[in-house]
C-alpha cells in the first residue's frame, strides 16, 4: 500500500457535503475583519525583547515536578527519595550487622531490639522502598537501554508518543511493586511471624 | 575515571544488587513464606541461622559483593544528586572526596566483618 498523504486524519475530516463548504465560507466572509484585525495588531505590537530563558537548573524545586510532566516525573522523585532512604539504612545497617563480631551475647539482645514495634514498621518502609525502587530501576534500564520506549518512527496520524509505549511497563512494574510490598505487609504484620 | 564508566558502573551495580538484594531482602523478611517451603527458613535473625550463612562460601562471597555494588550504587547516587542540586566545582570535588572516603571506610568495615566471621566459624 503506497502512502501519499503524512497526515490524512485531517484531511479526511474536512471532507464534507457541499452545503457544509458553504457554510464554512459564508463564516469565513463574515469572520474575515477579526483575521484582519489580528493580523494588524500583531504587526505593530512584534515582539523586539530577548527571548525569555528558562531555567535548566531548577534545584530540589524539580523534585516537586515543576511543569507538565507525566506520571513518570513523579516516579523520579519517588526514586531519589527512597535511594536516600536506602543508603541511609545501609549505613545503618553495616554498623547493626557487624557487631556479629562481638559475640553472640552482643547479637541476640540487639536483634531483640529490632522487634520493637517501631523498627518493625521502619523496616517495613524500607523493604517498600527497595520493591518500589528496584522495578522502577527495571523501568528505567529498559528505556534507558532504548528497549521500552519503542523504535522511531513516521509521524503518521494517530500520532503515538513514546510516553504512551512506555506507561504500560510503568503499570506493570509498579503493579508488581505494590504485589511485593503486600506480601512484605503479611510477614511483618500478621501475629506468629 | 570518566564519567560514563561511573555510569556503567552504576548500571551493571543495579543489576547486580536487583538478583543478590531480591535474594537478600526475600530471605531476610519475606521468612513467613519461605516457612512454607523449608522450615529451616523461619528464623533468619537467630544466632544459629547467622553462623550457618558466615560459615557458607557462597553467602560470604555474596554479602562482599552486595556490600560493594551497594555502596558503589548508593554513593555515586548521592553524588549525582548533589552535583546537580550545585553548580559550584569546590563543593563538586568535596562531594567526590567525601563519598569515596565514606564509602571505602564503610567497605572495610563491613567486609572485614564479613570475612573474619567467616574465618572464624569455618576453621
Amino acid at each position: 500500500m503506497q502512502r501519499v498523504l503524512l497526515h490524512p486524519g485531517p484531511q479526511q475530516e474536512r471532507q464534507g457535503t457541499k452545503i457544509q463548504s458553504l457554510f464554512f465560507l459564508a463564516t469565513l466572509a463574515f469572520q474575515s475583519h477579526i483575521y484582519f484585525f489580528t493580523a494588524f495588531r500583531e504587526t505593530i505590537t512584534f515582539n523586539t525583547s530577548p527571548p525569555r530563558r528558562y531555567p535548566n537548573r531548577l534545584g530540589l524545586l524539580g523534585w516537586l515536578g515543576k511543569g507538565r510532566h507525566g506520571l513518570e516525573r513523579y516516579l523520579y522523585t519517588l526514586h531519589r527519595l527512597t535511594g536516600l532512604a536506602l543508603l541511609g539504612f545501609l549505613v545503618f545497617h553495616i554498623f547493626v550487622t557487624s557487631s556479629r563480631l562481638l559475640g553472640r551475647q552482643v547479637w541476640e539482645p540487639l536483634m531483640a531490639l529490632t522487634h520493637h514495634p517501631v523498627f518493625q514498621a521502619v523496616e517495613f518502609l524500607i523493604f517498600a522502598a527497595f520493591a518500589f525502587h528496584a522495578l522502577n530501576g527495571v523501568r528505567l534500564l529498559l528505556v534507558e537501554l532504548g528497549g521500552a520506549a519503542g523504535k522511531p518512527e513516521e509521524p503518521v496520524y494517530p500520532y503515538k508518543s513514546s510516553i504512551h509505549k512506555q506507561r504500560p511497563l510503568m503499570i506493570a512494574m509498579m503493579v508488581l511493586a505494590g504485589v511485593f510490598i503486600v506480601l512484605a505487609g503479611f510477614d511483618f504484620f500478621l501475629p506468629g511471624h | 575515571m570518566r564519567e560514563s564508566r561511573y555510569w556503567g558502573l552504576h548500571m551493571t551495580s543495579a543489576v547486580a544488587l536487583f538478583v543478590l538484594l531480591g535474594l537478600h531482602l526475600v530471605i531476610m523478611h519475606l521468612d513467613g513464606t519461605l516457612a512454607l517451603i523449608d522450615p529451616a527458613w523461619s528464623k533468619p535473625l537467630a544466632w544459629d541461622s547467622v553462623l550457618t550463612r558466615a560459615r557458607s562460601a557462597f553467602f560470604t562471597a555474596s554479602y562482599v559483593l552486595m556490600l560493594a555494588a551497594a555502596l558503589f550504587h548508593g554513593f555515586y547516587g548521592l553524588r549525582t544528586m548533589i552535583t546537580e542540586l550545585t553548580g559550584s566545582a569546590a563543593v563538586r570535588r568535596a562531594t567526590s572526596i567525601a563519598v569515596w572516603t565514606a564509602g571505602l571506610a564503610l567497605f572495610g568495615l563491613g567486609a572485614y566483618a564479613i570475612v573474619a566471621m567467616h574465618l572464624r566459624v569455618g576453621a
